[in-house]
């Protein structure tokens, strides 16, 4: 409430001391050539002034004043019979200051509706001095900006190297939050490999996660069923659907289909991408997964299981088909017109030129294309939570149920449990697999397909 | 030896073989591409059945209950809007500003702006719920923020869509001809000044095209969300963006997991609505090229 009110009026300030600064750079103007930058740029240079250091100092001060907080409040005469104890301290604390904010709710500790009315008394008194020091900050930094307004003053240039500086600190988010993935799911691995040996993790092959820690906890992080559900359904059953649709379709959208088709069919198609993962997932479990289970039973299963390897990994393919229609029909289109010439010239047929010609020369293309859907099948989570199962079993049939690193990771990490049990500490070692592979695959793919490009150039 | 005249009958036979071929083959394109349309044509109407006799006033008003009969889709829809407007607020400013750096004013060859580059690349190939993992690990367990909190959601789905911006943003100020850059640089503006007055009030219809499109793929993500804990039981609409809230996709998954049958039809009717907001933004995206689409 404070900081929103804090911002508005240092805002405000900001938008008066733009008009005080070029009101006072247009009295500067004298005749063309009189002042080195326009007098909108005096302005926008004073609202820096105002702006940028108040809000610095409002945000440093909302990173110490807690700690300060917490000081007076234990200085406090009220504070004296609070139990000596850390923990049961920072409960009563944190209710208090619960309470403080939202005078309505019911207090659970009586000790915690006494000191209240402190805490707000304290909170309300540094939240005070924070927004007078960010007030007086943007007094301090507008007279400073005020005293630059004078003709010769390159306001410009500064205003600009202003926005450069904001322009790459934008870029560098980027980097950012490639280092913080890195960083979180490292760290998080590295406390679940104290526990339990990476050698067990990647080569074990029970998956039974539990919380509390033993020695024999290595026995039942084995991961190997996990990957190779992952693989079982993202990159065969999904790829066995996926590869020939998506392949076939682009050859026909490319070579054969009028520019009417392929105006239409093209955008229908990818329609089949922009669908979301969760409304495939509800298909596949509702729909598709009963046709399997029936398929199966007809085929002389023993009671079948609803949740199938086989419907999850069908929905998935044909999740991927246009991802591999539009890779497959990039590498097709890349193959120079003088080898598809070539061919018929020599009185080969339309789909003799496609199978001999076009499709071998486009295949490095295509093979990293597939590639690419791969590693987004694995990654893909909604479909297999909703309809590949939770057991974690090495099997090959595809009626089973089986279960993948994405459910596994959902399933570790929804639900209330303390964060530092070795279930929850699995997740972000699963997700570390998951982030290399999907990484790797992605690296080699955009590695093949630049090679394959100046191939061809 | 085979008569080689081409009105041999061996030849004949042969010609009529390798044209069959050709139909075959033909028909074969046409049958891949009629397998996935009969696939979306089946999931479109077994939705459509479901639940299109489940949309109502009452539906589009109501929230969550336990209740499937006035159980409705508006409290998920108002995290959803939170929420986009959140991940609107961060990626779109953000990502622009990043494409303009990248593609105007970095300097070329140097380590540093490749790394930028390739991890921008990789992350948009990143799956989403690695990004979950991200927003737990940072925003909840390190920031303390709200969780299940349109806050907490926004921020990670913005990190999500942000690759999205900024690649679309790169190849729409790449299609500015040099020309105008040129043009304002001549009569006296600074570099800043051309990019910002004129390269990039010319590449936004490209810009607006991507974020539109990385806003949809935000507005049906559920993946990343599940691990910030966005599936809270919300019986009313979320007031703030720190209040808990759950989103349109969410409310989907949530529903699907009920025993209650009656809860199939409010599914399938709040898969009808997400997917009618998806194809109106796709939809808008597609006109946006048109219209403002500009062949130099």
């Amino acid at each position: 409430m404070i900081s929103q009110f804090v911002l508005l009026v240092v805002l405000g300030l900001g938008v008066a001391g733009w008009f005080a600064a070029r009101a006072k750079a247009q009295a500067l103007y004298t005749g063309r050539g009189s002042l080195a930058a326009v007098p909108s740029y005096h302005g926008w240079h004073m609202l820096l002034w105002i702006v940028v250091p108040a809000v610095l100092v409002w945000a440093v001060w909302g990173g110490i004043s807690p700690g300060l907080v917490r000081g007076a409040i234990l200085a406090d005469p009220a504070a004296a019979q609070l139990p000596a104890f850390d923990m049961e301290r920072d409960a009563i604390l944190a209710e208090a200051s619960q309470l403080a904010r939202n005078p309505d709710a019911a207090a659970f500790n009586p000790m915690a509706q006494q000191l209240a009315e402190v805490v707000r008394g304290i909170e309300t008194r540094f939240a005070m001095i924070g927004a007078a020091l960010a007030a007086l900050t943007a007094f301090a930094g507008g007279a400073f900006g005020y005293t630059r307004v004078k003709a010769g003053f390159p306001a410009r240039t500064r205003v600009e190297r202003a926005t450069l500086m904001t322009l790459l600190v934008a870029s560098l988010i980027a980097i950012l939050t490639t280092a913080g993935i890195v960083i979180s799911l490292v760290y998080e691995t590295g406390l679940f490999f104290r526990h339990v040996s990476p050698i067990d993790f990647l080569t074990g092959t029970h998956w039974a996660p539990r919380t509390g820690f033993d020695a024999e906890l290595g026995k039942d992080f084995g991961a190997v069923p996990l990957f190779w559900g992952t693989l079982f359904i993202g990159a065969v059953i999904a790829m066995i659907v996926a590869i020939p649709l998506g392949l076939m379709s682009a050859v026909f959208l490319t070579q054969y289909a009028s520019a009417t088709m392929r105006k239409w069919l093209k955008p229908a198609l990818e329609i089949l991408a922009g669908i979301p993962t969760v409304v495939y997932g509800y298909f596949a479990a509702l729909t598709v997964a009963p046709l399997v289970r029936d398929f199966a039973a007809a085929m002389g299963a023993e009671n079948p299981s609803t949740e199938s390897a086989l419907a999850a990994g069908v929905v998935m393919g044909v999740m991927i088909i246009p991802f591999v229609s539009s890779m497959a029909d990039d590498s097709i289109a890349a193959v120079p017109q003088a080898m598809r010439d070539g061919s018929l010239a020599m009185g080969a047929t339309k789909s003799e030129t496609i199978k001999r010609v076009l499709l071998p020369a486009a295949l490095p293309g295509i093979v990293a294309g597939v590639m690419l859907a791969v590693s987004r099948a694995i990654g893909e989570t909604m479909i297999v939570v909703m309809a590949a199962g939770a057991a974690a079993r090495l099997s090959a049939n595809p009626f089973d149920s089986m279960t993948t690193v994405t459910f596994q990771i959902v399933q570790l990490l929804t639900g209330d449990q303390e964060f530092d049990s070795p279930k929850t500490l699995s997740a972000f070692a699963l997700g570390l697999v998951l982030f290399v592979v999907t990484l790797a695959l992605n690296i080699v793919a955009l590695r093949v397909v630049k090679k394959y490009r100046e191939a061809y150039d | 030896m085979i008569n080689s005249s081409w009105q041999a009958p061996e030849m004949q036979r042969r010609l009529a073989r390798r044209h069959a071929a050709e139909r075959r083959f033909k028909a074969l394109g046409l049958v891949a591409i009629a397998t996935s349309l009969l696939f979306l044509a089946f999931l479109l109407f077994t939705m459509l059945r479901q639940g299109l006799g489940g949309i109502d006033w009452a539906f589009l008003t109501g929230s969550d209950s336990t209740d499937a009969t006035v159980a409705g889709v508006w409290g998920a829809a108002k995290g959803s809007i939170l929420t986009m407007g959140v991940t609107l607020a961060l990626s779109f400013p953000l990502g622009v500003l990043a494409a303009v750096y990248l593609e105007e004013f970095a300097p070329k060859g140097r380590r540093w702006v490749e790394w930028v580059e390739v991890s921008i690349n990789n992350l948009a190939a990143v799956p989403s719920i690695i990004f979950g993992l991200l927003g737990l690990a940072v925003f909840i367990n390190v920031m303390h923020l709200p969780r299940s909190s349109p806050l907490v959601g926004g921020m990670t789905l913005a990190l999500m869509t942000m690759p999205v911006i900024v690649i679309s943003g790169r190849n729409a100020i790449k299609a500015v001809p040099p020309s105008i850059r040129d043009a304002a640089l001549a009569v006296g503006a600074s570099p800043v000044q051309a990019v910002f007055h004129h390269v990039l009030p010319l590449a936004l219809p490209g810009i607006l095209t991507g974020t539109i499109i990385g806003m949809a793929r935000a507005l049906g993500e559920t993946a990343p969300l599940l691990m910030i804990g966005m599936r809270a039981f919300v019986a009313t609409p979320p007031g703030g963006i720190t209040d808990p809230a759950s989103v349109m996709p969410m409310q989907i998954f949530l529903w699907s997991d009920e025993i209650d049958q009656a809860f199939v039809q409010n599914t399938s009717a709040a898969i009808i609505v997400l997917l009618v907001l998806l194809m109106a933004m796709n939809g808008l995206a597609i006109y946006l090229r048109n219209k403002f689409e500009t062949r130099w």
